[in-house]
């Protein structure tokens, strides 16, 4: 997408998750297909490790009328229910509540699934932050929050906008258990999920702070360290840490090599499909307002 | 008290928009808009002038409990607090935002009684509005048309460098390491745009055109180009003051033409420029020539990423000129 982004064809503004995958990754890959995750405009990551189809968000990246939101909503709104991605928002913090009410659902429907709030560092300081953590512990919901801490907000870092910089303890504060995941190590989180996921199942939240580092601008395909807001020193050690290339490198060589020609190929596709698919006709303004009801 | 705090409107960018990069009482809050608002109420109470900034105007919905209270508050309190305070926020399309970078809020704002609401057009305008916000004691909403914040005006400011890419040069942070850099500030004198007080941009007799913000540049284009291709004439007034408005200039215009097309994006249900409509029926009926008109924008849920929907929800300069058109060309 970085590659793609200087031919002006993806109109929307992006939001990349390059150095970040590992937080949805490492979830994603432990839930059940019944389980529902909200995300928020950092969500290319989110939307693919939940199954999301490729080609409708390359096509809604375009804004195209094949895009998974019809090419209204870009980058910051990819959503694909059918695979339980419920959405993501522009507006910070805004999901998190709406998660508890999904969890808060899937409670009292007796059904045994979970659900997963994704978020940032930032969010955390929003008034509704707080109160969703209130709910779900008043009324032991079965979800699993997932604060993303790459230590920024936009240009501030953590410690210029916290006075307690320590989500974890905010957490605990609530009485929701609380652990921080340092390195964003994939397979860790992973295996916590797993083991997690059978007692939140059944009723209680669950708060995790998954460490990570966002290797591009806070929007656009580029590399920002010229603004002097950070370092690259600072992103040096996660690079080392890369996660992506750690799960290459657990793959044999051949294997390898097939597997990265398969998803060149669906990247490709995902591209072409993009490129051929027609934009939204005007009348698709009025689209999807209202529901019709029938009665 | 001359603080100016939001999301990252202190270093190292100055706002999404650079709109207060390098000035030294710009610093960052916490991502709170609620906070952001309540915090510079409680500045206000304890006697400071704060300005504060929500990043885009589509992040204040969930601030609108504060801005109510912020407007009451002077009025409920019997005169004992007054509110100084100056809320700058981008509003309206045209950066191809998408949903949640695209919205209005004028409309929301102009429900908000006991806030004065401004709109510049212009750069010097918002220089103007901005000081005279500052100054002025009670609560003023700023709102930046996000389209219009890089542009250059055609009036400069008092002090501006003339030649293009000067001011840049000046004001504009290095690309690269800034950690020393610091402004030089143009000698830059004092200009006031009274609050309330539109201004006449082309002057004619065959219809009133009211605009302000983002299509106000549309419409003086329209203008422009309907008085070459048919020799029609319009006053386009540029509104400047949303709340107080400026119901004299207006009213003396259309008692001129007897005809006019009052224009904005905001979605059309409800409106601000319908209540303008319904003044104009109330007090003018009989002055009408034809029937008025407003061009708004869609009621939607949001504008659409893909440009097709953008074009399809706010006025574009096509949409204007043949409104435009219709009302100078309809039989009396
Ligand atoms: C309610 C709201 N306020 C402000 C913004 C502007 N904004 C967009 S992203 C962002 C920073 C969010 O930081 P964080 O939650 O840490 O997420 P990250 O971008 O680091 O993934 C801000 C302030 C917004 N989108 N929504
Ligand atoms: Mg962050």
């Amino acid at each position: 997408m970085a590659r793609a982004y200087p031919s002006d064809k993806i109109k929307s503004p992006v939001h990349l998750s390059i150095g970040q995958e590992a937080a949805s990754v490492g979830v994603c890959a432990a839930l059940e297909p019944e389980d529902v995750v909200f995300g928020t405009y950092r969500c290319h990551a989110l939307y693919l490790a939940k199954g999301g189809d490729l080609k409708a968000m390359i096509a809604e990246l375009y804004g195209k009328v094949t895009g998974c939101a019809r090419g209204k909503g870009g980058s910051m709104h990819l959503i694909g229910t059918e695979v339980g991605m419920h959405g993501a928002s522009a507006v910070v913090g805004t999901t998190i509540a709406n998660a508890i009410g999904h969890a808060y659902a899937l409670k009292y429907q007796k059904k045994n699934a979970l659900v997963v709030s994704f978020f940032g560092d930032g969010a955390t300081e929003e008034g509704v932050f707080g109160e969703s953590l209130n709910f779900a512990v008043l009324k032991q919901l079965p979800i699993i929050f997932v604060c993303e801490n790459n230590q920024y907000a936009i240009h501030t870092h953590q410690s210029r906008r916290q006075g307690k910089p320590n989500v974890c303890a905010r957490a605990e504060a609530y009485g929701i258990p609380a652990e921080r995941i340092e390195h964003g190590d994939v397979l860790y989180l992973y295996e916590r999920i797993k083991a997690l996921a059978p007692k939140v199942r059944g009723g209680g939240p669950h708060f995790l702070e998954v460490m990570t580092y966002r290797w591009q601008e806070h929007v656009g395909p580029n590399r920002d360290f010229q603004l002097g807001y950070r370092t690259e020193d600072e992103m040096h050690p996660w690079v080392e840490n890369d996660q992506v290339d750690r799960l290459k490198h657990m793959v044999d060589g051949p294997r390898r090599a097939k597997l990265e020609e398969e998803v060149e190929e669906e990247i490709a596709a995902a591209f072409a499909f993009a490129e051929s698919s027609p934009v939204p006709p005007a009348e698709e303004l009025y689209a999807d307002i209202f529901k019709e009801s029938h009665s | 008290m001359t603080d100016i705090f939001g999301e990252d409107v202190g270093p190292p960018l100055g706002g999404v928009f650079t709109a207060t990069q390098g000035l030294k009482t710009a610093w960052n809050s916490p991502l709170d808009e609620r906070g952001i608002v309540g915090a510079a109420m409680g500045i206000a109470y304890a006697g400071g002038r704060p300005v504060c900034e929500i990043q885009f105007c589509d992040y204040g919905f969930n601030t609108i409990d504060l801005l109510k209270v912020a407007g009451n508050q002077r009025w409920a309190g019997a005169g004992h607090y007054s509110m100084p305070i100056v809320l700058m926020t981008p509003s309206g399309s045209g950066i191809r935002g998408s949903l949640y970078h695209s919205h209005s809020f004028e409309s929301i704002a102009s429900r908000l009684a006991g806030w004065k609401i401004v709109m510049p057009s212009n750069p010097l305008d918002a220089y103007g509005l901005m000081l005279s916000a500052i100054a002025d004691p009670n609560p003023v909403m700023v709102l930046l048309p996000k389209a219009l914040l890089r542009v250059r005006g055609d009036k400069l400011i008092p002090g501006e460098p003339e030649e293009e890419g000067k001011l840049k040069e000046l004001i504009d942070a290095p690309v690269g390491d800034r950690s020393r850099w610091r402004p030089r500030w143009p000698d830059v004198q004092e200009h006031f745009v009274p609050l309330g007080v539109g201004t006449l941009v082309r002057e004619g007799s065959h219809a009133t055109v009211v605009s302000y913000g983002r299509t106000l540049p549309l419409c003086v284009q329209a203008a422009d180009q309907l008085e070459k291709e048919n020799g029609w004439s319009f006053d386009v007034i540029d509104l400047r003051s949303i709340f107080p408005y400026d119901w004299k200039m207006i009213s003396a215009s259309l008692m001129k033409t007897g005809r006019i097309l009052i224009v904005n994006e905001d979605t059309e249900v409800t409106n601000f420029g319908e209540h303008l409509l319904r003044r104009v029926i109330d007090e003018h009926f009989y002055d009408l020539l034809v029937r008025p008109r407003a061009l708004m924008g869609k009621h939607v849920p949001g504008i659409g990423l893909n440009q097709v929907y953008e074009k399809n929800t706010v006025p574009q300069l096509p949409d204007i000129k043949q409104a435009m058109h219709e009302l100078a060309e309809e039989e009396a």
